[in-house]
């Protein structure tokens, strides 16, 4: 579904991503995780489009994308959320979701768009008036309202940028419920960057860890959880050695 | 359900009535003096609402869309004295060569965002006249201008015409505006207004988009200033590329509430009509009196409705309305 080979992305003399890659198969739902600044969203915002990388490339669905601009990337089929949620606040949720279907999936009909919307609002569960801007939502409902502007574009592929970030103990049970409901009923992989590592646990099948823009392990929850070199990563390599 | 049925009705009947009314009015032989206030006015409706598909929809505020206006002004200028051709039907000519030349300085200055575009374009709007005074002054009159043969017709003929003309034209670009708000194109124009990387990330293509709405916005402008030309029968690079038209649609537009379609069309009608009625207001007294009494209506404006006064009565409305009227829809 997607590969990433050798990518290097600098920021000035600060390596961000440095020979990294990897690999996402269908189906799969694939966690990222790693210290702050181990350039976790700088990969998603690499694979989106965003940024671009100085080296490696990106494919998707067999395709070369590397060079792609982030439209093409979407139209393509990959979903994404941010880590800082960005909906569109003056507008309601209802055209939130719809502009995701219309600019996402090329249907030009408004009224098919909205009705679409409305399904996904149904499907994330929001339980908010259509036509409420999104600036009057709270943090968990702004997340589900991100996450159904990104189901709109009907992606392959959704990247969940710590989606369970800020949210209670009923809220992350509900997004872990929804997560699996997404790949199982909508047969879409998810690729997500997560810090709440019982939520990782449950959800994900496979782990990847990054350190410094490189990929420090890789593999089960419980294998990575484990490693040695992931303790020492998030505790810090001077209190390890000690 | 039958109060709801009513306010539909009601909201196409009362501007059809308003519209109807404003047409019919030459047929009263009111002084020549309203007409020529009705067509400054109808042009201004007419600009803020077309400025507002880039400016308001997409939030690239342009301050050189006197630009496009002067562009539009001389194109009917010199075909009409060179070649004698109607300016009712170059300004569309006018409006092509304005949207040609959007389309060309778009492509780099859409690049740039929030202060740094406004100031980009800012400058365009100075240089453009620049550059048309050091145009060959056999085809536009250099610094003297150009004068345009009058219609040789009755003053108040054809003051009834421009005056029927820009009613048309303000009608026609604020449904247009209002047509783009509710489709594809406005929603994605918004969303670019919201976050632009964003909008990116669900499909949309940003710009292609933004072009779009310049192009179409600088065309619809040019062919006013074509009407303007005709209208004024002189133009010379200080009046058609007069910076304060270019400013003055800027804040008729966010006056009024630039991320509506209604918002443009109240600004320029509130604002020329404070400016008319305070210039006449103090026949004897210096023309600073008026101008600082128009500044400080919109310092307040800003300083109590900064997002418009459209967005201000929207919020009112929302407010005021019983909670049940949510439910009552469906």
């Amino acid at each position: 579904m997607l590969e990433g080979k050798n990518i290097v992305k600098k920021f000035g003399g600060l390596l961000a991503l440095n020979d990294l890659s990897f690999k996402v198969e269908k189906n799969e739902i694939v966690g990222l995780i790693g210290p702050n600044g181990s350039g976790k969203t700088t990969l998603f915002n690499t694979i989106s489009g965003l940024y671009k990388p100085e080296g490696g490339s990106i494919h998707m669905k067999g395709r070369d994308i590397t060079k792609w601009k982030p439209y093409r990337i979407a139209r393509l089929g990959l979903g994404r959320t941010f880590q800082i949620v960005q909906p569109f606040e003056e507008m309601t949720i209802l055209q939130n979701v719809a502009i995701g279907n219309l600019y996402g999936t090329g249907e030009m009909d408004i009224k098919k768009a909205s009705a679409n919307a409305r399904e996904i609002l149904d499907f994330v569960g929001s339980k908010h008036d259509d036509n409420a801007m999104a600036s009057e939502l709270t943090l968990a409902d702004r997340k589900k309202l991100e996450i159904a502007r990104a189901l709109a574009t009907k992606p392959d592929l959704l990247l969940l940028d710590e989606v369970f970030a800020g949210l209670n103990e009923t809220e992350i049970k509900e997004a872990i419920a929804l997560i699996f409901k997404i790949r199982d009923s909508m047969g879409i992989t998810v690729f997500m960057v997560e810090h709440v590592l019982t939520a990782i646990m449950k959800t994900c099948s496979r782990v990847i860890v990054l350190d410094y823009g490189q990929k420090l392990a890789e593999g089960s929850p419980q294998e990575v959880a484990n490693d040695p070199k992931v303790i020492e990563a998030y505790l810090g390599g001077a209190v390890c050695s000690k | 359900m039958t109060v709801q049925r009513n306010n539909n009705w009601l909201r196409w009947a009362v501007p059809l009535a308003v519209i109807l009314l404003l047409a019919l009015l030459p047929a009263a032989s009111p002084d020549i003096f309203y007409l020529s206030i009705g067509v400054i006015l109808f042009m201004y409706v007419a600009l803020a609402s077309s400025w507002n598909i880039i400016g308001g929809y997409s939030g690239y505020i342009s301050f050189g869309h006197g630009a496009f206006f002067g562009i539009g002004a001389y194109v009917v200028a010199v075909l009409l004295i060179k070649f004698g051709y109607s300016p009712f039907l170059t300004c569309f000519l006018g409006g092509i060569l304005s949207a040609l030349f959007a389309l060309i300085v778009g492509y780099p200055v859409l690049r740039l965002k929030g202060p740094y575009f406004s100031i980009a374009t800012l400058c365009l709007g100075l240089a453009v006249p620049v550059l048309v005074n050091n145009l060959p002054e056999a085809v536009t009159g250099g610094g003297q201008g150009l004068f345009m043969p009058l219609m040789k017709i009755d003053i108040f003929l054809s003051r009834t015409i421009y005056y029927e003309v820009m009613l048309v034209l303000a009608v026609g670009t604020t449904l247009l505006a209002r047509w783009i708000l509710n489709s594809k194109f406005g929603l994605g124009l918004n969303a670019i207004r919201e976050n632009e990387n964003t909008a990116e990330t669900i499909g949309v293509n940003s710009t292609v988009l933004k072009l779009q709405a310049f192009v179409f916005s600088a065309f619809l402008v040019g062919v006013i200033g074509g009407i303007y030309a005709y209208y004024r029968t002189y133009v010379d690079t200080a009046t058609v590329f007069d910076p304060n038209l270019s400013i003055a649609i800027v804040m008729m537009a966010i006056f009024g509430g630039s991320t509506t379609w209604q918002g443009p069309v109240i600004g320029a009608i509130i604002l020329t009509l404070i400016d008319q009625v305070l210039i006449s207001a103090f026949p004897g007294a210096p023309a600073e009196i008026s101008r600082l009494i128009y500044g400080l209506i919109l310092v307040l404006v800003i300083m109590f409705m900064p997002s418009g006064i459209m967005h201000f009565l929207l919020n009112k409305f929302k407010h005021s309305s019983p909670p049940e009227t949510a439910n009552e829809v469906s």
